[in-house]
């Protein structure tokens, strides 16, 4: 079936068998391939993108159900000016090791950055607990964020 | 890689047309928000002739909040339950179970009919639903019915919907007043909740005037629901605990990989008086 | 700005699902759903009629000296575990490989699994030709007859736990004018150029392996699998590349898990907490086929069961055992873990029938000079650094949150060295180590060192994945190994170069950039007791309304040696903490009655969220250089290490009951 879906501003077109994940769209078919798959089962955080504005797991979704929404993933996160605050301060940082997870923090972050008040490192080791991190045990990531939300 | 076998995908905008679909296919599997639907579909677990999709169907996407009661359509968001419902005591406890599904993208995605009809025990809102005595409001292609909630259950993963019908959504009475408390307990985050405790108790002038409780999750199976009028003695809240724990005792938990009965048994106890005391306690 | 780094914010990592070439196949593994039986009929896809072979070539070296039953790249006649490959399909379309897999037809005739190290010792050989399921018998440390007033017993148990890097395993193989390109998540380019060279019979000059961006490892990405295997076959024989990426599933029930180890010890003392000895058995379940590594694994943990501590008795005998389970691997520690949490567990013992503080216990039986364990292992004294980190973490008051204590010792696995190539290219000095880094922080230790040697400024060194055809020969990354021997070989290499370029007369940094340099080193080496870090670490608990334990706070004070970088130490350590802690609480590999893996998806694995994290107090400080010219200590394993015998120790202290098993039966709690 024919499908179009915009993501980061751009609308994809392409005929895709119903099947077809978010995830698999995103990497695929548009191919941004910052967006990865991790546990395949909404475990794992790492196919995290935007859906009009709304954290979701694009693995967990078919492609076709997203028409007509808004999508975001870690590509999109980036404008004129390189990396947004959070993908910034996040690298800069480097409180990611393998850099595997990097979509969903910055996607998680992004989403608390612009939603959340008061903001503190509990509120933020809370909010982020879908996405996993298998190497740096999470605080420097807890940290990292929840600054950058306070400087706001 | 999980990949879900090939299916029809059928987009309903009203509900006309879905019990006209529903009722043509063989095997329909419906689908509002994803998630737990997709997972199925990726596990191979079930092979639909097609995917209906009711995401569009506006009846499904309404909260109507009525003079004294509400009802919640099926495709809400629980993510946005804590923005739409209203601030009675009943909606409250919705909200502390919603509040406390999966993550934030999965609370974002999943909707209130996923979690409603799935039957796994698991399932937040039903235990919410069930001890604010709300009504499942059915859909079929004749009319519409209201069931209790603590009937839409036959067993885990089993629900009286019939092929043709559909969840269109959840109704319930607000209650003013009241204090309400939730709780579960999980071992894996993102995995099974062993217990889950739901409470709501209204106390006046030192007297207990109403005090309705459900328990689910994995050890319990479907909620189970109990009212002040089950218990004698109100005012005393050892007893109602204490008839709660002999309940508890007389289920049968098995042991399994979500721990032993006896492990099974503590949790809930603890919830359950963790609940009690933060409801009941003058 | 760090290009390495921001790139996968940008999207612009190569993971290995990200190399796509045209015209590509995907291949999905066709695995048994049975943990022991025979193969009656397998029918479609590619099996091991056409493609017999095992892991590990069956020459002459496994004939003569390794006793051991190797795994096949695909069942033949028998299945020995769930999920071991049976056949494989492929399909441009990768939807439609995954539905082709569904029509390959595999009919069973079961047999009884074992399952248990108990089992597998009384059971009959699940190999046939074999008479038992015993792979390999050890004995380390000498025999002695105790006559020590206090003798303690205690069986302790470690369950299998998975790798679980976020990033699966996963390869590209592109067979192409003679030559087999391999693009793969890997911890080292090497095992996997020489492992698929043996195994397919190929020249080693006609492998290129080059490693794409990895998403973590732990022990997960350094052997050769099956499925790359296959992959490569499958490439040389249609000439077209050919992807294979493990679902999370592949990874819990065929991805080798670790630990899986038992252990009977006893412990030996005086009345005043002098350790006399330590004598018992350590029984380790390598699953259904074994490896050099999980053949020899209870020597090594045996090996190293004193710790920092001077015991002068030690007897163990260790055992590596068959069951129907995947076979093992390393995971972050690998050993090291294990000796810790046993030693650990049974001091605590000791001293509480003495009721004596266990920390008392311990510094009582440090060494006050070089000590050599009856195993063999060489440990410097190190009193002075657990009193000072006594103090440090202010013992005094987490003893009133009821803290429990480890002491550890963390071995680099330095044996065989390392290389590294620099090599300067318009303006850039590129870098290429044996180990190759999966962003456990290598990059800054590179920079510092090149810094240091040649003077160019860190911004213009940049560390490339691993490339056989750049830097031919080298190891792997994994013992917490790199910064000391990756880092002693660049550190050479460093000095090479500048030699060379001091001899066409660069002398300053920005000449040498401008220049077309390169030098590569490769430097043998072999353990020095400098070299070994010690390591204190607390845990405090808390059981949440006496049914959810969990781990508040962690402490660690660790010898890094000269710190390369501590920004990249600390959350090497965070990590691997959360790891320990974990292991304690719920993470684990269990299998059901049939041999299938528990597990469904990777929350109920048992992993830590974020939601798990304790509050860390790290602290990192410096106990002498090692022998190296720069010093360092290792450091990758030192929380996975120290973590799980704290916080054992910190909920027994609330539970008031022994916890000798992991994860924590939670039947101790009711």
């Amino acid at each position: 079936m024919k499908i179009k879906l915009n993501i980061n501003g751009t609308n994809y077109e392409s005929d895709v068998e119903p099947r077809m994940l978010l995830v698999d769209f995103i990497r695929d078919v548009a191919g941004l391939k910052g967006t990865h798959v991790g546990c395949e089962t909404g475990s794992c955080g790492s196919c995290m993108v935007l859906l009009d504005g709304m954290p979701v797991k694009s693995c967990l979704m078919l492609a076709v159900q997203a028409e007509g929404k808004k999508i975001i993933t870690v590509e999109g996160l980036s404008g004129k000016n390189g990396l947004n605050k959070v993908q910034k301060a996040l690298s800069e940082r480097k409180a990611l090791q393998c850099g595997f997870c990097a979509a969903g923090f910055s996607i998680i972050g992004t989403w608390i950055l612009d939603n959340e008040e008061n903001v503190d490192y509990q509120k933020v080791k809370e909010d982020i607990a879908g996405v996993v991190c298998r190497c740096s045990g999470y605080d420097q990531i807890i940290k990292t964020i929840t600054e950058v939300a306070k400087n706001e | 890689m999980k990949i879900p076998p090939n299916f029809k995908y059928i987009r309903t905008y009203t509900l006309d047309e879905y019990y006209e679909k529903a009722n043509q296919i063989s095997l329909p599997l419906i689908i509002s928000g994803g998630t737990v639907a997709v997972l199925m579909l990726k596990n191979r677990l079930i092979r639909p002739e097609a995917v209906i999709d009711i995401s569009q169907i506006p009846e499904l996407n309404i909260v109507k909040i009525n003079k004294d009661d509400v009802f919640i359509g099926a495709n809400t968001k629980l993510y946005k339950l804590k923005d739409i419902l209203p601030n009675d005591s009943a909606s409250e406890l919705i909200v502390k179970s919603a509040s406390t599904v999966g993550d934030i993208a999965i609370r974002s995605m999943g909707s209130v009919g996923g979690n409603v009809c799935l039957g796994d025990p698991s399932n937040d809102l039903p235990v919410a639903l069930t001890a604010i005595d709300a009504q499942a409001v059915i859909g079929k292609k004749d009319g519409i019915t209201y069931l209790p909630i603590k009937n839409f259950y036959i067993k885990p993963f089993k629900t009286v919907l019939n092929k043709g019908e559909i969840l269109l959504g959840v109704n319930y009475k607000m209650l003013n007043g009241y204090r309400t408390s939730y709780k579960k307990h999980f071992i894996n985050f993102l995995d099974h909740y062993v217990g889950i405790v739901a409470a709501i108790a209204k106390i006046e002038e030192n007297v207990i005037k109403d005090f309705k409780m459900a328990i689910g999750g994995e050890a319990v199976g479907k909620p189970v629901k109990f009212d002040l009028s089950e218990f004698s003695n109100v005012d005393e809240i050892k007893i109602i605990k204490e008839r709660m724990f002999d309940y508890v005792n007389t289920m049968h938990i098995e042991n399994n990989r979500f721990g032993t009965a006896n492990y099974k048994k503590k949790v809930l106890y603890t919830l359950i008086s963790r609940a009690i005391d933060e409801v009941l306690k003058l | 700005m760090n290009e390495r780094t921001e790139k996968f914010f940008k999207g612009k990592g190569s993971f290995v699902d990200d190399i796509n070439f045209p015209d590509m196949l995907y291949l999905e593994i066709v695995r048994s759903t049975k943990a022991h039986a025979k193969l009656l009929k397998v029918k479609g896809g590619l099996t091991a009629d056409a493609l017999d072979l095992t892991l590990v070539s069956t020459g002459e070296s496994y004939r003569k000296g390794k006793n051991y039953e190797v795994e096949p790249v695909l069942a033949k006649e028998k299945v020995l575990y769930y999920g071991q490959p049976v056949s494989a399909v492929y399909d441009k379309d990768k939807y439609k490989a995954k539905d082709l897999a569904e029509t390959v037809e595999i009919s069973y005739e079961e047999l009884k699994p074992i399952l248990t190290i108990e089992d597998s010792l009384s059971s009959e050989p699940i190999h046939e030709g074999r008479k038992d399921n015993i792979v390999s018998r050890f004995e380390v440390g000498k025999k002695f007859s105790p006559e020590s007033k206090i003798k303690l017993s205690d069986e302790l148990f470690m369950e299998r736990v998975l790798p679980n890097p976020l990033e699966t395993r996963g390869i590209v193989a592109f067979y192409n004018s003679g030559k087999l390109n391999v693009w793969i998540s890997t911890q080292s380019v090497y095992s996997i150029k020489n492992g698929l060279s043996r195994i397919l019979g190929l020249n080693p000059a006609d492998i290129n392996v080059y490693q794409t961006d990895t998403g973590g490892a732990f022990g997960s990405k350094s052997a050769v699998y099956p499925e790359y295997v296959i992959a490569s076959y499958l490439s040389i024989k249609t000439k077209k590349p050919v992807k294979w990426i493990e679902s999370r599933e592949e990874h819990i029930s065929s991805t080798r898990p670790g630990r899986g180890v038992k252990a009977q010890l006893k412990i030996y003392g005086d009345e005043k907490g002098k350790i006399d000895g330590i004598e018992g058995k350590i029984f380790v379940d390598v699953g259904a086929y074994a490896d050099d590594l999980s053949s020899t694994s209870p020597s090594w943990i045996g090996y190293q069961i004193t710790g920092p501590y001077m015991i002068e008795n030690v007897f163990i005998e260790g055992y590596s055992v068959y069951t129907n389970k995947a076979p093992l691997g390393p995971y972050r520690g690998a050993g090291r873990p294990e000796a810790a949490f046993f030693m650990e567990r049974m001091i605590d013992l000791y001293a509480d029938h003495l009721g004596l503080d266990p920390v008392d216990v311990r510094l009582k039986n440090l060494p006050e000079k070089e000590f050599i364990s009856p195993t063999g292992l060489k440990v410097l004294p190190s009193k002075a650094f657990f009193e000072d980190g006594i103090k440090k973490i202010n013992y005094a008051e987490l003893k009133k949150k009821n803290a429990g204590i480890s002491f550890g010792i963390l071995i680099p696995a330095v044996d065989g060295g390392e290389s590294a190539k620099i090599k300067v290219e318009n303006g850039t000095v590129k870098v290429w180590l044996g180990g190759n880094a999966h962003w456990q922080r290598h990059e800054l230790f590179v920079k510092r060192i090149i810094k240091e040697v040649l003077g160019i400024p860190e911004d213009k060194v940049v560390l490339m994945n691993g490339n056989t055809s750049e830097l031919e020969k080298g190891i792997g990354t994994w013992g917490s190994r790199s910064a000391i021997t990756a880092g002693y070989a660049l550190y050479k290499a460093a000095l090479a170069l500048k030699e060379k370029a001091e001899k066409i007369g660069l002398k300053e940094p920005q000449q040498v950039l401008s220049s077309e340099l390169s030098s590569e080193y490769y430097e043998n080496m072999q353990l020095d007791p400098s070299m070994i870090s010690f390591l204190l670490t607390a845990a405090v608990a808390e059981i949440e309304d006496g049914i959810k334990p969990v781990i508040k706070e962690i402490w660690a004070y660790y010898d890094v040696g000269e710190p390369l970088s501590l920004e990249a130490i600390y959350g090497q350590i965070t990590g691997g903490l959360l790891m320990g802690v974990q292991e304690v609480l719920t993470e684990a590999l269990k299998y059901d009655e049939n041999g299938k893996p528990v597990p469904e998806t990777l929350s109920a694995t048992g992993i830590a969220y974020s939601i798990n994290a304790p509050k860390y107090n790290v602290q990192i400080t410096s106990f002498g250089r090692s022998n190296t010219p720069h010093g360092a200590k290792g450091v990758g394993e030192a929380g996975t290490i120290g973590a799980p015998p704290a916080s054992a120790r910190a909920i027994e202290n609330l539970i008031k009951k022994r916890v000798n098993r992991l994860p924590l039966n939670l039947d101790l709690l009711t």
